[in-house]
């Protein structure tokens, strides 16, 4: 993949791939850092990219793996966890709560895929035919995935809602 | 009840008044059952973008929402609140340092330091068994060609002050003057 092609494919996903880092690691300097780090990674790799079929999903993929890489590394993921938690115990609605990052916490612990089509789907908006080919599986498999994960959210959600009551 | 209307432009009051299909004036607690209906389809993921949208005005704006709807409006919430964020960060990897500028910098930077031990031991008169530097890990004995690498570092040298500063002839003479120094000690 040349200068020209790689700016056409995929500097038009930024935005995208800028969001579903910040759906899941909730911080907004980490997920422009990550997006930083995909395009330098992809550069390096652009001879590797022609042979991608699915370069959304491959860059998805990507996107995925450098922020669970990094949420492992900082060993942040069950500390925040419970640190919501706590702060959930001690003020139901603390002042400033992002819900944003409560969302975060709850899809980095969804399977690939389910963050994957729910992220396209709720966040940006996208047709679920144009899903199913991003991740690979067919339309009415997509949809299962989906409902999958909302019901994932929701569940995790009240629980966290439930604390404090 | 089943409705798959285009919702874009409409607000939504009129939206659930239009669902329920019988003239009353819609009050909240019949907003609250169609979310509730329309939040099932969700669950399903049989929900259309339009359906979609609605649901997040409604559970983002509405207030007093039963309490059993917490959990839904903190979901939506987090869900607009990623929808309107971007960035405006630079991504243009190709504009960074290519892998081949970093390497010269590196062979510079060996071929500099070669250059400079050679004119100190060339300048002290020190003998020629000495090593000058090395390059990738292999000692430079040889005088006559550490003081070939010294010429091409600061050809990079030179090059790299006229990339930044134009002609530079100043660099390039001061190169020069340096080469007839070597030449009196060769």
């Amino acid at each position: 993949m040349n200068q020209r092609e790689f700016s056409e494919k995929l500097l038009p996903m930024k935005q995208l791939i800028f969001r579903y880092a910040l759906g899941l690691v909730g911080a907004r300097e980490e997920a422009e850092d990550i997006t930083q780090d995909i395009y330098a990674r992809l550069w390096e790799r652009r001879s590797e990219l022609d042979s991608v079929a699915n370069l959304q999903g491959y860059v998805l993929g990507s996107v995925r793996n450098l922020a669970l890489d990094r949420i492992k590394r900082r060993r942040r993921f069950d500390e925040r966890v419970e640190e919501m938690r706590h702060e959930e115990r001690v003020s139901r609605q603390p002042e400033g709560f992002d819900l944003k990052e409560r969302l975060a916490r709850i899809v980095a612990t969804l399977p690939e895929r389910q963050q994957q089509i729910f992220h396209l789907r709720d966040v940006e908006g996208k047709e679920m035919a144009d899903i199913a080919a991003t991740v690979g599986v067919d339309e009415p498999t997509a949809r299962v995935l989906l409902s999958r994960a909302r019901k994932t959210i929701r569940e995790e959600m009240q629980k966290i809602m439930s604390y404090g009551v | 009840m089943e409705f798959n209307l285009d919702f874009q432009d409409m607000n939504v009051e009129q939206v659930v008044t239009d669902h329920f299909d019988d003239n009353r004036t819609t009050d909240s607690d019949d907003m609250v059952v169609w979310c509730r209906e329309l939040l099932d389809k969700y669950y399903e993921g049989a929900t259309t973008p339009a359906e979609e949208s609605l649901l997040r005005r409604f559970l983002t704006s509405a207030k007093n929402l039963p309490v059993d709807l917490e959990a839904e409006a903190a979901l939506f919430g987090g869900v607009v609140s990623l929808r309107e964020e971007s960035t405006d960060i630079e991504v243009l990897p190709f504009k960074r340092q290519s892998r081949l500028s970093q390497i010269l910098r590196t062979r510079w930077v060996s071929a500099i330091s070669v250059a400079a031990v050679a004119c100190m031991a060339i300048l002290a008169g020190l003998n020629a068994n000495m090593t000058y530097g090395y390059i990738n890990g292999v000692p430079i004995k040889d005088g006559a060609f550490a003081m070939e690498q010294m010429q091409v570092a600061m050809t990079y040298v030179s090059d790299a002050f006229g990339q930044m500063q134009g002609p530079a002839e100043s660099a390039r003479e001061s190169m020069e003057q340096l080469d007839k120094v070597m030449n009196m000690f060769r």
